[in-house]
């Protein structure tokens, strides 16, 4: 076969109506001839050139488009929520507090790896613990008297730490961290690149435990119900023993717990002390991304 | 007004751009997020999405292409995977000898510069031909149809000697010995 011809069988190729035989016939004119596998190279180099010329003007039309410049955790809808609920809290919290959870906060830099253990102090038990029923009662007449009686506080509080060596979980909260190679990715970091993502990142950065109770459905309501409290998250309903995580984002020391169960994002306040409906997050594009970290 | 996953597939298929604008303010905040958590800057991360958003449109534009999950998810893994490979190709340049990868580097470029300037000198009707052919995989019947040609064989033969023009014109600047090892 003449070079003419071998040039015919390049074009072929690019065209993509190349035969199987006339490929293997190609391969190996490639190997043994320079000028041919010359020849071949310059026409990828021109369909790359030409791949690369479209791609260039599809970006151009892409980063021609105005986009809101503000891009941090503070500009979405989902940090508008969020600021509505570190808000909410502030309100019925006091500025000290805040102050002191604020100067904590500001001297820790994020952390950009950890691990999620979860751990059942009933070895027994896998997913969520089987509760006694007799103590749920006499906990949920407890909690129930509270809004009532406030006096009977003490009583309710003594009643909740004294469950707790029945059927309590500890969870450290996932880490946001989503690539494997999460070394490499603190190892490139140097200190200008750290402040601008201290600046407007978020990231999972609790140290403490949330402590976590689960307890029966308030009134066999097929709702979800929580309170959180003092680091402690007490759970009611049936979560039919399906897996669940608790999720922590952290924005500037303003922090937001959420619960992930049976495919579903629930928000969790702080300091809830009276018992709350868990509520699902509405906001698509913060459920979604909660979701592929769990999934992670 | 809020397009369904199906019609922004439909409308990219029909090769209209304005589906990637759309796409592009509806998920870039998302996109943004995971890239600047993972040390990436605002711009990197706005130019890793546009790549994403160009990978996904050639895939959309295959026949045989079929979505298995929301573009959302689509593109968010699309982002993080090339966010993966540019950080490797950072760490590999950094422990690579800079010397010897940036002469390398600047000899490709020179290939580049040469011949994108050669496409730069075709007539918009060649490059867009060229492009939809080469780059979007679309069928003579389809160019026809999009460019306003009487049919797929008058596209065919438009191509045909506007890619020769390209390879002339290319020619006159390098012999492909110049491209031997």
């Amino acid at each position: 076969m003449s070079e003419t011809n071998y040039f015919r069988l390049i074009e072929a190729y690019f065209e993509g109506s190349i035969s199987p035989a006339e490929k293997v016939l190609l391969d190996a004119k490639i190997n043994s001839d320079p000028l041919v596998k010359a020849e071949f190279n310059l026409q990828q180099n021109i369909i790359n050139g030409i791949s690369n010329s479209r791609k260039l003007a599809l970006k151009s039309r892409l980063a021609s488009i105005e986009l809101p410049t503000t891009t941090g955790i503070l500009s979405g809808s989902s940090v508008k929520w969020l600021a509505g609920t570190v808000a909410g809290v502030t309100l019925f919290g006091t500025i000290l507090y805040w102050s002191l959870i604020s100067l904590d906060n500001n001297i820790k830099p994020i952390d950009l790896k950890m691990d999620q253990k979860i751990v059942f102090r009933n070895e027994t038990t896998v997913g969520f613990p089987i509760l006694m029923e007799k103590k749920n009662k006499e906990l949920k007449d407890n909690i129930l008297s509270n809004s009532q009686d406030k006096s009977d506080k003490e009583g309710e509080k003594i009643a909740v730490e004294s469950s707790e060596k029945v059927i309590t979980a500890k969870v450290q909260p996932q880490s946001l961290m989503s690539f494997e190679d999460d070394i490499i990715f603190t190892d490139q970091r140097d200190d200008d690149e750290l402040k601008s993502i201290d600046s407007r990142d978020i990231a999972h950065n609790r140290a403490d435990k949330t402590e976590i109770e689960f307890l029966d459905p308030i009134n066999n309501s097929e709702n979800f119900n929580y309170r959180y409290f003092n680091s402690k998250l007490y759970l009611y309903g049936d979560f039919k023993e399906m897996p669940y995580q608790i999720i922590e984002l952290n924005d500037k020391g303003k922090k937001q717990l959420f619960l992930s169960h049976n495919k579903e994002i629930y928000i969790i306040h702080d300091n809830t002390t009276e018992i709350t409906e868990l509520r699902k997050i509405q906001d698509d594009m913060l459920k979604m991304e909660i979701q592929l970290i769990v999934e992670e | 007004m809020k397009l369904t996953d199906k019609q922004i597939i439909e409308n990219i298929k029909l090769g209209d751009e304005s589906a990637l604008d759309y796409l592009y303010k509806q998920h870039y905040k998302m996109m943004l997020r995971m890239i600047i958590r993972n040390n990436g800057t605002e711009q990197e991360a706005l130019d890793i999405f546009q790549d994403a958003l160009i990978v996904f449109w050639q895939k959309a534009m295959d026949i045989n292409f079929e979505l298995s999950s929301k573009i959302s998810t689509y593109l968010y893994s699309v982002c993080k995977n090339l966010w993966r490979k540019e950080l490797e190709r950072k760490k590999k340049f950094e422990e690579s000898d800079k010397e010897e990868s940036e002469y390398n580097q600047l000899e490709s470029q020179e290939m580049v510069k040469i011949i994108h300037e050669c496409i730069n000198e075709l007539g918009d009707s060649c490059k867009q031909i060229l492009s939809y052919h080469y780059f979007d995989g679309l069928s003579m019947d389809q160019i026809a149809k999009k460019m306003g040609l009487a049919n797929s064989d008058t596209a065919k033969t438009k191509r045909y000697k506007c890619k020769k023009r390209l390879d002339d014109l290319i020619r006159t600047r390098y012999k492909a010995s110049d491209f031997l090892d």
